[in-house]
């Protein structure tokens, strides 16, 4: 740490994200306010110095020295997470750690990996990897009339309500173009606000093509569905176990294979409804 | 033949008609439906196949068989939920079975699934093709991408094997 603490810092931040308190350091002070577009939704200013978790984001560019380019930098603590002539790359490196951080060690939430939207007051709870085309079929949802909620992570409280994550929705291009971020108060109505019960949890995948015909699962099904891509499900197994199941008490699980995003959107909604 | 249900290293939940099991050792998760529970429950270490399914179909109200129990223990025994594994694999056919009980009988079924690492249920931020050379098995995590979800692997262009990640 002392190595790099001789780095040079010149700003820093300190916040609280859902219980966990974080700071965030830059040689550049104009990074700063990229950082902050960056942390988690919800985040709030701490003036604590003490955090469990401190990055350092140093961003090199052009030397004095001629001929001699310095790289961007990121660490999470001691670890090193990014090291690339690419800024924006090194901000990513930032912002997956942080978020992953912040999803694993959440006092009081269970961050599961889905999108989600509200529909008539219950949450469609749409879990899956990445790439496998949520945020496409949130933005389908949204655009439906359902109320945006989150792309990234349905967050559950112990008594499986699911709480807004509302962070924006990020689109990728075709062909590793670089995602397209849509801040969530432009999405529809602006995303949603109080925590909602879950009214239909869609474990889907996208194949091209593809009718959604779903099956019901039971609604234990229901819970090792979404245990799948719980991100403290080794950390928290029993308390994961228990939010899971309290949100799938009463909700009906469908899974199966889905084709276009605006194609199944307004099924979906049928089926929750 | 006389099983015992495993007790430690579980978390165990219970459902309307289901039981939820999770196990701390191996962070393998299960979902067992009533009769896969019922023989799990009934498994004390001192009761036989026919003594398990005289209580089994006492607490279902249906019928029972042997049969049905022993597929419940293989079932059961490939979950590692038995305290000791069975000796010789049991060799029952659901598909018979079911044909020759009908659909009255409710078979055993245990559901499994391997619970995620955090990064594995985390987002890939990855917007270009994985390097090679920055994504193996020991660094998985390489620029925020799971190196070792081999739907990720391919929907990037890397070549099978390309990540050296276990499932590529």
């Amino acid at each position: 740490m002392q190595k790099i603490d001789r780095l040079g810092w010149a700003a820093g931040l300190g916040f609280v994200s859902y219980g966990r308190r974080i700071g965030v350091r830059v040689n550049d002070p104009r990074v700063l306010a990229r950082i902050e577009s960056l942390l988690p939704p919800g985040w709030k200013a701490s003036p604590s110095p003490v955090v469990g978790r401190l990055y350092s984001v140093f961003t090199g560019g052009e030397h004095p020295r001629a001929g001699v380019r310095r790289l961007h930098l990121s660490y999470a603590n001691t670890l090193r997470i990014a090291r690339t002539a690419d800024l924006d790359a090194a901000l990513d490196a930032f912002e997956s750690d942080l978020r992953l951080y912040v999803a694993e060690r959440a006092r009081r939430r269970v961050f599961v990996h889905a999108g989600v939207v509200a529909w008539r007051g219950r949450a469609i709870v749409i879990p899956g990897r990445s790439f496998s085309g949520k945020s496409r079929l949130v933005a389908a949802l949204v655009r439906a009339g359902a109320t945006y909620y989150s792309d990234e992570y349905a967050v559950f409280d112990a008594q499986g309500r699911v709480h807004p994550f509302p962070a924006p929705l990020s689109l990728r291009g075709v062909d590793g173009e670089r995602p397209t971020r849509h801040p969530a108060e432009s999405l529809g109505d602006g995303p949603g606000t109080r925590p909602l019960p879950v009214g239909l949890v869609a474990v889907s995948e996208y194949r091209p093509g593809a009718r959604w015909r779903p099956r019901r699962l039971t609604p234990g099904q229901g819970v090792l569905a979404l245990l799948a891509h719980t991100v403290p499900a080794r950390e928290r197994p029993a308390a994961a176990l228990a939010a899971l199941q309290r949100a799938v008490l009463a909700a009906r699980v469908l899974k199966g294979r889905r084709g276009e995003a605006s194609e199944v959107a307004d099924v979906l909604l049928g089926n929750a409804g | 033949m006389k099983p015992n249900a495993r007790a430690d290293g579980l978390v165990v939940q219970d459902l309307a008609d289901e039981t939820l099991v999770y196990d701390l050792e191996r962070h393998k998760a299960h979902c067992l439906n009533r009769a896969a529970a019922a023989v799990w429950r009934l498994c004390d270490g001192k009761r036989d196949e026919a003594a398990l399914a005289r209580l089994l179909a006492r607490d279902l109200g249906t019928a029972a068989e042997e049969d049905v129990v022993r597929l419940a223990l293989r079932d059961l025994s490939r979950a590692r939920l038995l305290q000791e594994p069975l000796a010789a694999e049991v060799r029952v056919s659901r598909r018979r079975l079911l044909r020759r009980l009908g659909q009255a009988v409710a078979l055993p079924v245990v559901v499994s699934i391997v619970s995620p690492t955090a990064v594995q249920a985390a987002t890939c931020r990855m917007t270009q093709p994985i390097q090679v050379s920055a994504c193996n098995a020991s660094n998985p995590n390489a620029l925020g991408c799971c190196c070792t979800n081999r739907r990720i692997c391919a929907s990037l262009g890397v070549p099978p094997g390309g990540c050296n990640g276990a499932a590529c």
